[in-house]
């Protein structure tokens, strides 16, 4: 008998084992609000959103208390997206859930997430960032609330670019100036050609001229490779897809896209001046003098590389006369669940979101990880007038780009696909294959056209 | 014939049902269902976001799988790697198993060394190797040139990646498996190798006639079971090279996971699931054939 609970035991907790955790609307009923994140609950991120939902429940004791679990990401999400996509296919959503910007657009498509404007307070909305309103509304309905926004601009080693000669130095713009993306390569490739015939000291440990991270594509963060470089399509008047978000032959492929693409590839022609493998932290450690670098870098080199002496100028512009946005943007929002039928609950899961992203948490979250305001009144919230001279410049550069230049990134359906397959199939060929003629880029380009025509028809039926 | 005439105790019979249900639970679990869903979901048009929405496509998925270059790239790679790796990692493995039965100094030691890269994460392996082999400055490409030799591109370059992973990949396994055959080595009849010493045998005839036939039913195990782990390649290319450069490291599991999770395509990734799950029961009994042959 003894041995028949045992295996009955084991069958049940296999079974167990086997089945979907409860965590969302499905099951959470009218109880309490759930939140899911793909912080870690010792991240900074993952902190501030403990203590924001912490005061939350002690100042509203009378409601719904709210309950935040955080699923840890792996790499480029796949963890807690992997985790997201399994509970919305069991029914068993969170009530508040965090998703990229640019996944929102899928995620509306599918009906699993609920449109915020009829629930949401007077001119909230509009006290977002313009890139985050863009990021967040899809066919003209606001869906995702942006916690943060983001900015990417060029760094350099101020000790080796001191070290070239005077005409090259000449070359560096200021960092309130607008710059090319032809002017960028050309720096870059005359850096090149003076370290690699140069003993000077500053240059003992050259590797490369320019970081890139193009290495995190090719270890599977697809996304990095998109996100830094499809700016240079869109100051070239063009963009990865047409406005409706699957149109692809004739935009991804198309002239100005070629021409955006074939300049970008001139950073692996002939001797390369980048890497799809370069050495980890190559800017940081002065294995590269040039970097495009993201918003994050300026607390990882305040906190972790003291020493480091480096100065930021602005995005480079893909065509000179190109007027409209054109830097990156956007982070990760938090998003309502589309399946909370409650009006009341509704009312009070947008009452969190706001709580969770108003101008007093945007700042907060500033103070505590760095992170970009999202909304426009806590922009200013950037201090640019610490005592680190490297660390006020760049804060002025991003916070110039976050309120002027910045772009939202496509809003498509497919985008996940769309990102993957331009980051893979072009940019990093590119890269790999120091493919630099225009002809082999447009091979490349009519090829990951293909492709997406063919993924993307389930979505025009 | 004895166990028919046997008669059981009730409680042995209640008892015997009860873990054969616990086994055909778990098989129903992970196996049964699994593969019968895929093959439904294989003939619909699933999207993950989407899971009532499925439409009845027919063989919309399949013919798709005929025209997808990625999808045979991915198959011929891992064909590639199994081709290469199964005998590489078990020559390797015997190798090893040969150097550290011989009673020397040190040999304790030896054979913690070559066993360890087997206890060891996947991931950290490749996480390593990754970092050594990085061509601007990787600790492999510093040895090279610092021996006068030019650097060379490793998992970067479409030539040299899926043999790079394949000999890391043989690397981190043989340990395991130098194992097995050093239990195999230490089975074999030691009078046989004094009778040939006796008729004058050398090493390499000691090798062929003694040790290589002595050891074949162990072979033939470490053949099976590492095809069929070689197969379900996905760890290494996944945290080396993401399945490039331009595919040249996407294996067929990797794939699968792709279009099925990143891209959400349940339906295609279900098909493509259903295809190799075919590819692999057919490899199976082959395998199995030789192996009864073998045996006959």
């Amino acid at each position: 008998m003894k041995k028949i609970l045992v295996v009955l035991g084991c069958i049940i907790f296999i079974l167990q084992a086997t089945g979907c955790s409860s965590a969302g609307s499905g099951k959470n009923g009218n109880n309490k609000i759930v939140v899911w994140t793909q912080a870690a609950a010792d991240h900074p991120e993952g902190k501030m959103f403990a203590s924001r939902v912490e005061r939350y429940n002690e100042a509203n004791p009378d409601k719904l208390q709210v309950e935040i679990q955080n699923i840890t990401r792996a790499g480029a999400g796949s963890g807690y997206i992997d985790k997201l996509n399994a509970a919305i296919t069991a029914n068993d959503m969170p009530d508040i859930f965090t998703l990229d910007g640019p996944d929102v657009a899928a995620y509306v498509d599918a009906g699993v997430i609920g449109e915020l404007d009829s629930y949401m307070s007077n001119g909230f909305k509009e006290g977002f960032t313009d890139s985050i309103i863009q990021q967040g509304t899809v066919d003209g309905k606001f869906y995702a609330m942006g916690y943060s926004d983001s900015a990417v601009a060029v760094m350099y080693n101020e000790d080796m670019i001191k070290a070239l000669p005077a005409d090259i130095q000449a070359k560096v713009p200021a960092a309130d100036e607008d710059w090319t993306w032809e002017q960028f390569v050309a720096l870059a490739r005359d850096i090149d050609t003076y370290a690699k015939s140069s003993s000077d000291a500053a240059f003992a440990d050259y590797k490369l001229a320019v970081s890139t991270l193009l290495s995190d594509i090719a270890s599977g963060s697809y996304e990095t490779g998109t996100y830094y470089f499809t700016p240079l399509l869109w100051g070239n008047d063009s963009n990865i897809v047409a406005e409706d978000g699957l149109t692809v032959d004739g935009v991804l492929n198309g002239e100005k896209s070629l021409q955006a693409l074939t300049s970008y590839a001139q950073l692996f022609a002939g001797d390369p001046l980048a890497s799809a493998s370069e050495p980890e932290k190559a800017f940081h450690t002065g294995k590269a003098p040039l970097a495009v670098a993201g918003f994050w870098y300026v607390n990882e080199l305040k906190d972790n590389y003291p020493n480091l002496k480096y100065r930021t100028v602005r995005y480079p512009k893909m065509s000179e006369g190109y007027s409209g946005s054109y830097t990156p943007s956007g982070s990760w929002t938090f998003v309502k669940s589309g399946k909370i039928t409650d009006e009341e609950k509704s009312k009070q899961v947008v009452e969190v979101m706001e709580w969770l992203t108003n101008d007093q948490a945007a700042e907060e979250y500033y103070a505590a990880n760095g992170a970009i305001p999202s909304r426009k009144n806590a922009i200013s919230v950037i201090n640019t007038n610490t005592d680190n001279a490297y660390y006020n410049e760049a804060w002025t550069v991003m916070q110039y780009q976050v309120e002027k230049t910045n772009k939202a990134r496509p809003v498509s359906v497919g985008y996940p696909y769309l990102s993957e397959t331009f980051a893979k199939d072009v940019l990093l060929k590119i890269a790999q294959n120091q493919a630099a003629d225009s002809e082999t880029i447009q091979k490349y380009l009519d090829d990951t056209v293909k492709k997406l025509d063919m993924e993307f028809a389930k979505y025009k039926k | 014939m004895g166990f028919r005439n046997r008669s059981y105790k009730r409680a042995e019979v209640i008892t015997a049902y009860c873990f054969l249900f616990c086994a055909i639970v778990l098989a129903l679990l992970f196996i049964v269902i699994p593969i019968g869903r895929a093959f439904t979901y294989g003939f619909t048009d699933y999207y993950l976001l989407k899971p009532d929405d499925k439409a009845f496509i027919g063989l919309d998925n399949f013919y798709r799988i005929a025209t997808d270059e990625v999808f045979l790239k991915s198959f011929l790679n891992t064909l590639q790697f199994v081709v290469l790796v199964v005998p590489l990692q078990l020559g390797m493995a015997l190798g090893l198993a040969m150097i550290v039965s011989k009673k020397v100094i040190g040999n304790a030691f030896f054979r913690t060394a070559y066993f360890s890269p087997a206890v060891l994460s996947l991931v950290v392996i490749s996480i390593l190797w990754t970092v050594m082999l990085n061509p601007t400055s990787g600790l492999i490409n510093e040895i090279l040139t610092g021996l006068g030799l030019p650097a060379q591109p490793f998992l970067t370059s479409t030539t040299q990646a899926m043999p790079t992973i394949v000999f890391i990949s043989a690397w981190s396994g043989c340990g395991y498996q130098m194992m097995i055959f050093l239990a195999g080595l230490t089975n074999i009849d030691k009078s046989l190798y004094e009778a040939a010493d006796i008729d004058g045998a050398g090493s390499f005839k000691k090798f062929v006639h003694i040790t290589l036939p002595g050891l074949k039913p162990i072979t033939m195990f470490l053949v099976i079971t590492t095809t069929i782990q070689a197969f379900k390649l996905i760890v290494q290319p996944m945290v080396m090279t993401g399945g490039g450069p331009d595919y040249s490291t996407m294996t067929m599991l990797q794939y699968i996971y792709e279009y099925g999770y990143r891209h959400r395509n349940i339906g295609y990734a279900s098909a493509i699931t259903l295809v190799f799950t075919i590819f692999l029961i057919a490899v199976s009994m082959v395998i199995k054939r030789l192996f009864k042959e073998e045996k006959a």
